[in-house]
This record gives structure tokens, sequence and C-alpha cells, in this order.
């Protein structure tokens, strides 16, 4: 059954976009990865317009980051204060990004942009997840993995000005470092239409040295208002997010969510995140070949945005 | 399609008609004058017919009639970019903007183009110039875009101009389709028109021509509109109208399905 996508103008078939929502909101339950990174590129290859696919998605990733949030907040384990520090950062972040998306899109870059992060971001995830679970696997082989020594107290910016008490995470720090993370992850969100969790966690635990109980409350917390945001943004100077499709995205990325996270409670996990790794990395493969092959016709048609 | 009676109320009209002796008088109409996109909108086909008032009534021998249908979308401008290899990796370079140039555009035809203007002795030509008549007599000018870009040369504008030809073809929504406009009889004809499901949204013109021995005897123009209506409708123009309000609305359900699935799931 086709359905006629309002603001992408396009047909698409409604159960590839549910299976879609599905798959990668199994793999976010099992994994519990945002799934934002591969929505995006999968939404693309089913040809609707990147600009599109990403103003979409950065909608669906509210509505997933919510109830993941809403289970942290019950077990206490979100610091607030540290999420709105974040937050605060991304929006510095987000605001230019979407105005350095609209530009480039309306200089005909977008779509290049977009594809070049991408290869970029997977390719590093998937590398690293890849190398992570050999390891992880030959380590279990062999022994059980040792446990890994406790991150330090002291931050390598013990020094620097503007301190802040964070209760919930008990650090005393400043509020430059947590500012700069989400300044950066607001930039990402803004261009690629990520939650930007698979950066924030590692800077979270390794940079802020955060206890990692309040970690994954806090970056849903932060995802969950910077995605916010950044939907509004490119609302109102992009025109590029499409309510039905993320409708649909997130009926199906829902119901995948649920089971996902209950299959990943009874299946070893080692395997499958080696074949998340290859996942990510076929997906920047296929990306990648795309700008390097020459393409079979070498014009696109665009409509030129008005004001430009 | 209820095709069968429709088709005998044109011919009780026509009926009707053939009684006036005015000759060589073009009636036509459309299956419909307003094509709504819908939420499960995946194109649709119309469906034109008519006829030709008088023609049993000549004296002798009766030449050969000849249809032509023009079928125009709205005025749209675009922009075609083309690609260049920089570093390894093909970026859009250098492009060009088209003006004014229709969205959709479909002709069919009882004959080829060629053969109707050969038919009169090249008579027609004129007529196909001047009215844009036939994909190779759309008129498409490039400009050259950026502050400081030179003119285009003549071979970089009919790459342009091929390359927008070439994309609109594939996606439908230009076609040339001779031999599809066909005679039921002496005076009638019948012919679809397909629109793809990327149509885009206006007010279109149809116009039909009509050639006796390759001679041009009448034509006529034809209304048509494409509109998105309902839930879709509503979308467009609030995400564009309202960008805003539309922003929040977003961001209001997301959270509201996001919360609704966090009761529902708590475990």
């Amino acid at each position: 059954m086709q359905i006629y996508l309002p603001i992408a103008e396009l047909s698409v078939n409604i159960f590839l976009l549910l299976g879609m929502g599905a798959g990668v909101g199994f793999l976010s339950g099992m994994f519990g990865v945002g799934g934002g990174f591969l929505m995006t590129p999968l939404l693309i290859f089913t040809g609707i317009p990147p600009a599109v696919a990403v103003g979409t998605e950065t909608n669906q990733i509210v509505a997933s980051s919510v109830s993941g949030m809403l289970a942290h907040w019950r077990r206490r384990s979100v610091d607030f204060k540290m999420g709105l520090v974040l937050f605060a950062g991304s929006v510095c972040g987000s605001i230019p990004g979407v105005f350095l998306f609209r530009f480039l899109r309306s200089q005909g870059q977008i779509d290049l942009l977009i594809s070049l992060s991408y290869v970029v971001f997977l390719g590093a995830i998937g590398a690293l997840m890849l190398v992570e679970s050999i390891r992880a696997i030959r380590a279990g082989a062999r022994e059980p993995m040792k446990r890994r020594r406790r991150p330090r107290r002291e931050t390598p910016f013990q020094n620097w000005p503007m301190k802040m008490l964070f209760r919930q995470s008990r650090l005393h720090i400043s509020v430059i470092p947590p500012l700069c993370i989400g300044f950066v992850v607001g930039v990402l969100a803004a261009i690629m239409g990520v939650g930007g969790g698979f950066i924030m966690v590692p800077a979270m635990i390794y940079l802020l040295r955060m206890p990692t109980n309040v970690v994954i409350g806090t970056s849903l917390f932060q995802v969950l208002c910077s995605t916010s945001v950044v939907t509004l943004l490119h609302a109102t100077s992009n025109q590029t997010v499409d309510t039905t499709l993320a409708l649909i995205l997130m009926v199906g990325g829902v119901i995948g969510a649920q089971l996902g996270a209950r299959a990943g409670r009874q299946i070893a996990s080692e395997q499958l995140r080696a074949l998340l790794a290859l996942l990510v990395l076929s997906v920047c493969f296929r990306l990648g070949v795309e700008l390097v092959l020459e393409p079979a016709d070498l014009f696109v048609t665009e409509t030129p945005l008005p004001g430009f | 399609m209820a095709r069968k009676p429709l088709f005998s109320l044109v011919l009780l009209a026509c009926a009707g008609w053939l009684v006036d002796a005015r000759a060589n008088e073009l009636s036509t109409d459309i299956s419909s004058h307003l094509v709504a996109i819908e939420s499960d909108f995946t194109g649709e086909q119309i469906l034109l017919f008519g006829s030709i008032k008088g023609s049993g009534d000549i004296e002798g021998e009766v030449g050969e009639y000849d249809i032509v249908v023009v079928v125009r979308g709205p005025k749209i401008d675009l922009i075609e970019r083309r690609k260049e290899r920089i570093f390894g990796i093909w970026v859009n370079r250098s492009s060009a903007l088209f003006e004014n140039v229709p969205g959709f555009y479909a002709i069919v035809s009882t004959r080829p183009l060629g053969i109707i203007n050969a038919a009169g002795e090249n008579s027609a030509r004129g007529l196909f110039e001047r009215n844009a008549i036939g994909i190779e007599n759309l008129v498409l000018a490039p400009i050259a875009v950026g502050e400081n870009t030179p003119r285009l040369s003549r071979a970089e504008a009919d790459e342009y101009r091929n390359a927008l030809l070439r994309h609109k073809v594939r996606e439908g929504l230009y076609r040339e389709q001779p031999g599809i406009v066909t005679f039921l009889g002496d005076s009638l004809f019948r012919t679809t028109v397909d629109l793809p499901a990327k149509v885009p949204v206006g007010s279109y013109e149809i116009e039909v021509y009509l050639f006796l021995d390759g001679k041009i005897v009448d034509a006529q123009s034809l209304p048509l509109f494409v509109n998105k209506i309902g839930v879709g409708r509503y979308l467009f123009q609030t995400a564009h109208e309202r960008p805003l309000i539309y922003g929040l609305c977003a961001v209001m359900m997301a959270l509201l399905i996001g919360w609704f699935v966090g009761i529902l799931f708590e475990e």
C-alpha cells in the first residue's frame, strides 16, 4: 500500500516504512543505541530527499528518547542539571548547524555534506564497535573479562574556571567541557539527524568522568531536549519535517524497540554487536561508494529555494 | 471507469451536433477537471474525448484529420546541477537556472508531429514553434548561476537542456506519445493522459488542436487543476505558511507518543 508523504512529496510503501522503523527500533532496543544514524541513511536509500530524511528523523528521535528517559527518571538516574548544561551547549551548536544546513541546501551541497558526515562517523563507530566486540568475543573465550579500572575521579579539566556542582553525578567541574560536548552534538544533530548519544555517552564517561549509572539517562534527557529544538529549527527554516513519515516511523520504531529490548535480555550480545558493527560499516560503505563511483547521470534537477 | 455509458452519452450528444452545418469545429471535454492528490495518490489517468462537428457534411473527398493534445503544467523554476570529480568524490560543481518551465508537459497525438507537418506541406511548423508544441519546441533557456560565472556557451546550454529533458522524461513529467489519440468512427476521438505520482500541483492548461490534411482548422483549450486535498494539503500548507506552529505540533506529537509508550510498557 502506497502512502503519499506531503512534505517529501512522493509516494512510498507504508509497510516498507513500518518495517524500517521496526527493524531499526529492534536494533536500538537491543543495543541501547538511538538508531538515528541507521535510519537517516536508510531513508535516503529509499529515495526520501536527504534534507527531509534529516529533518524527519530528528522528529522521530524525540519520541523514541521520551520513553527511555521516563524509565530512567523513575530510577532517578538522570542528572537534570548536567543535562541542561549539555542542552545549552547543543542549542548553541544546532542553531548555526541548521543555518549551515539551509545555506548548503540552497547551494546544492547539503546531500554531499550529509553523506560525507555519515561516511566519516559510521566508519569510525563501526570500526570501533567491531574491534571492541571481537576483543570481547576473544576474551570471553579465554577467561571472563577483567573488571575495568574505575575511572579516576579527577578530570583533566580540574582547574578550568566556571565550576559548577553536579550533585547527581557527584562532580564539581567547570561547565566549559560539557558545553563544548553539547555544542558538537548540537551541530551533528542538525546536520545528520541523529540524537548524538553515540558521541555523548563515551564523552561523558571518559572526559567528564560521570558515574556510569547516570550517563544513559542524562544522555537521553539531553537528546530529547536537543532533538525537540532541532525539529523546531528544521520546521521553521527548512520546512523539511514530514510528520506523516515521522508518525509511521514512530509506530514501527516503538514496536521494534520493545521487541528488541526483550530479545536483548536473552541473547549473548558480543556476536550480535559484531553484526551491528558490520551493518554500520556496510551502510558506510554504500554511502562511500556512491560518492566515489562515477554517477550514471552527472546532472541533478532541483527546485530552487525561495530567497536565494 | 464507466467508459461505456460515457461513450454512449457523447455519441448521443454528437448526433445532435452533427445537424449543425458548421464544419470542422472541435468540441472536447475531459473526465475530470480536478485531480485531487490524497494520501493514497499514485498518479491518475485523465480521459479526454471529443468530436469534430460537421465532419460528415463536407462535399466530396474528406481529408485526413489529426488531433494534437498538449497538457501544460504550472510554470516553475528549476536548477540543474552538474557533478564533477573533486579529490576523488563527485560533487555538484556548476549549475544553471531554468525559469518558467512547465512543471508538466505531455503531448499526445494521432500521428507524430513531423508527419502531420509533412502532410500539410510544412504549414504546421510555424504553429508548432510559436505555441511550443512538441518537446523540442519548448523554450528552455538556462542561465548560469553564481556571481562571476561567465555566460553559458551554446554547448553547455545544450547539455543542461538535455539533462533537464532527460530527467523530466524519466520521471514521466514530460512525455510525447504519438498514436494514442484514436478515432472512433469519423468524428469521435478519445485519448488518455497519464499524470504520474510526482505531478506538480497548480493549474494546468489542456490545448486541443485539430488538423485537416496537416493544416490547423480549429483549437480549443480546457482547464485542469491538480490540488492536494485532505490531510496532506493541510499538513503541507501548515508546514509552509505557519512553520512555527507546525514544528511545535510535530514536537508535541512526538512527546505524546513517546510518553504514551513509556506508560504502556511501564515495568
